[in-house]
């Protein structure tokens, strides 16, 4: 947040562009500006591309996957909300705003777009190899990670009580502890603040299922990749060549 | 005692093989998972185990440096996930040109993603490639096989170019709440097109991107010379925006583009390709309006366009324009392909004016 608003004193546009995992950052310096009573937007435009975040976290109506039963409540889709018990997700109204509810993040940039694949590998793949790669559906999956755990009575902990608690500790707990109940932002166009604003970069470019998608914008050269690039030029409305 | 041991087996033989035939009958059950729920004090650790499905063995392969409970409940989770992602995969396609012949002897790669246990704990979605070729009436189909997702890789044969669309194509055989769940039909098989090739003809190709004004000054363009044109030209491009003036980011305001075709007509279009251009049904202006509250409102609008100029040369234009920019104009693309010599065919040949390229697409 604080380059961000650095960049922006200096009169100009900030265009924001983020990639995977990098939206968890993105849109959480996004939060943290609308939290401390800002009503200008902090960037013009926030591309969200091949998100890996869960949907749920900008749209809780987003479906809930169907291949396994998550083992802890869904705090994405329903995060803690004030005056609600710090540790005991269980007890939290089911109707609590998503984490990155439009209410929590709008007007933080002018303008939002989700640039997502159906089929991206990273996404929605069951791949786990140690380290090296982790799939996102899997890794969902196999949370609370190795000395994390949950239980209904006393919350998120690590190793030993106490309870991990909401909001102070959400960073830990949303790593290594909370499953996803959905699917993520970078596999499906959803509501909230992108408000089904998307680019599906399969349709539009053939982006396919293999590894190389995931990243693909930046696996190539720009003459290979000029129409991704293009379009994000232009849902930033920054007029360029036409080849 | 003989017809004692007789009397015994001729209960317990019929017993043993009911007992067998009921366990037979048995579908594959689903693992069963478990949520532990411990009595001690504290923290307790969810886990959703497969019984049974661990061995010592597995743990002592897992490459995980974890506690026991741990691995076993990481190894069990990606085998119920690999279990439940490998379905039985079956399509049935056809491949037919533009006008819905059926091809034959079109090569067809299919790629189905299956996810492969490695060492226990381990996994890695890999991809299963399958080449078919089309019989007399187009069709093909694969069975035997499975997977979670399949796509059309490729569509060859001499003289035919794919569609786009065909190849955009995937099916999901995983139902995992991520996409629909793909249901194949050998009676409704998948259409899958390809053009049949005329020939390339040398075309007037001209990338053209004009701002444009949102207060109905009109823009008009020469799409043999590629240019803004002063006077003459071949399309008329208006746009108007209420209000005039907005913020960047501003939603939910009425505007207007015009696309007029000053000496011959034009038709929207969304073929894949657009590689013939239709004889008739032209019409001297195109008209978009977004209403402030339409429900699908956007500020940004791309199709293509079949075009006909100067009394009689046929073209196609693919359009885009961003009517939201805060400044005093908008950005506006366009992309013509013309044939000078009044032909249809509006196939291209990208290297017709003599630039190559060794560099190979990654």
């Amino acid at each position: 947040m604080q380059l961000l608003t650095s960049l922006n004193v200096g009169g100009y546009r900030v265009h924001l562009l983020a990639h995977s995992q990098g939206n968890i950052v993105a849109s959480e310096a996004l939060l943290l500006w609308k939290r401390l009573g800002k009503t200008t937007p902090l960037v013009s435009t926030y591309i969200a591309s091949q998100g890996a975040i869960p949907a749920h976290c900008y749209d809780s109506t987003v479906a809930n996957r169907t291949d396994f039963t998550p083992s802890a409540p869904n705090v994405y889709g329903h995060f803690w909300a004030s005056g609600a018990s710090a540790t005991l997700p269980i007890t939290w109204a089911a109707n609590n705003p998503s984490y990155f509810a439009a209410a929590y993040v709008q007007r933080t940039a002018a303008r939002f777009s989700d640039y997502y694949n159906p089929d991206d590998y990273a996404l929605t793949g069951n791949g786990l190899i140690g380290s090296e790669h982790v799939g996102w559906m899997i890794d969902q999956r196999v949370k609370p990670d190795t000395n994390y755990a949950y239980s209904d009575n006393a919350g998120f902990a690590y190793m030993a009580p106490p309870a991990l608690s909401f909001p102070q500790e959400r960073y830990r707990i949303f790593s290594y502890a909370a499953p996803a109940w959905s699917r993520a932002l970078g596999s499906t166009s959803t509501g909230g603040v992108f408000n089904q604003n998307a680019l599906n970069l399969k349709v539009s470019f053939t982006f396919g299922a293999e590894h190389l998608w995931h990243s693909a914008e930046f696996r190539s050269y720009n003459a290979a990749r000029y129409r991704y690039w293009m379009a994000v030029l232009d849902t930033a409305l920054i007029p360029h060549l036409n080849p | 005692m003989k017809k004692r041991t007789t009397i015994v087996l001729l209960v317990v033989l019929p017993m043993v093989v009911i007992l067998l035939w009921w366990r037979l009958r048995q579908p594959n059950r689903e693992p069963e998972i478990a949520q532990k729920s411990s009595a001690s004090p504290g923290i307790v650790q969810t886990e959703a185990v497969v019984k049974d499905s661990v061995s010592s063995e597995d743990l002592a392969r897992s490459p995980w440096n974890a506690p026991d409970d741990y691995q076993r409940r990481v190894i069990a989770t990606v085998r119920d996930a690999a279990q439940k992602a490998n379905q039985p995969v079956e399509f049935y396609g056809r491949v037919v040109d533009q006008d819905g012949n059926p091809i034959p002897g079109v090569k067809v790669k299919l790629s189905v993603r299956w996810t492969h246990e490695l060492l226990p704990g381990t996994a890695k979605d890999e991809f299963n490639s399958f080449e078919l070729t089309t019989g007399a009436d187009g069709l093909f189909f694969l069975s035997n096989t499975k997977g979670s997702l399949l796509s059309v890789a490729v569509l060859e044969k001499e003289g035919y170019e794919a569609s786009p669309a065909a190849m955009r194509q995937s099916y999901w055989y995983w139902a995992s709440g991520l996409a629909k769940k793909y249901t194949p039909d050998a009676r409704h098989p998948e259409i899958l097109h390809m053009w049949k090739k005329a020939g390339a003809e040398k075309l007037v190709r001209n990338g053209i991107a004009s701002p444009l004004r949102y207060d109905g000054t009109p823009t008009t363009l020469d799409l043999l010379n590629g240019n803004v044109a002063a006077t003459g030209g071949d399309l008329r491009v208006t746009l108007t925006r209420n209000p005039q003036r907005i913020d960047y980011g501003q939603r939910n305001y009425a505007w207007t583009l015009v696309v007029e075709a000053l000496n011959g007509g034009l038709i929207k279009s969304n073929d894949e390709p657009m590689y013939r251009a239709p004889a008739n049904g032209y019409q001297p202006k195109l008209v978009v309006h977004m209403a402030a509250n339409d429900p699908k409102w956007t500020d940004e609008q791309s199709f293509g366009l079949y075009v006909k100029l100067r009394g009689n040369l046929y073209g196609r234009a693919e359009l885009k324009a961003l009517v939201g920019s805060d400044r005093a104009t908008t950005p506006f693309y366009l992309t013509s392909y013309i044939n000078p010599t009044g032909s249809r065919n509006l196939e291209y040949n990208p290297l017709q004016d003599g630039v190559q390229s060794s560099v190979k697409q990654p």
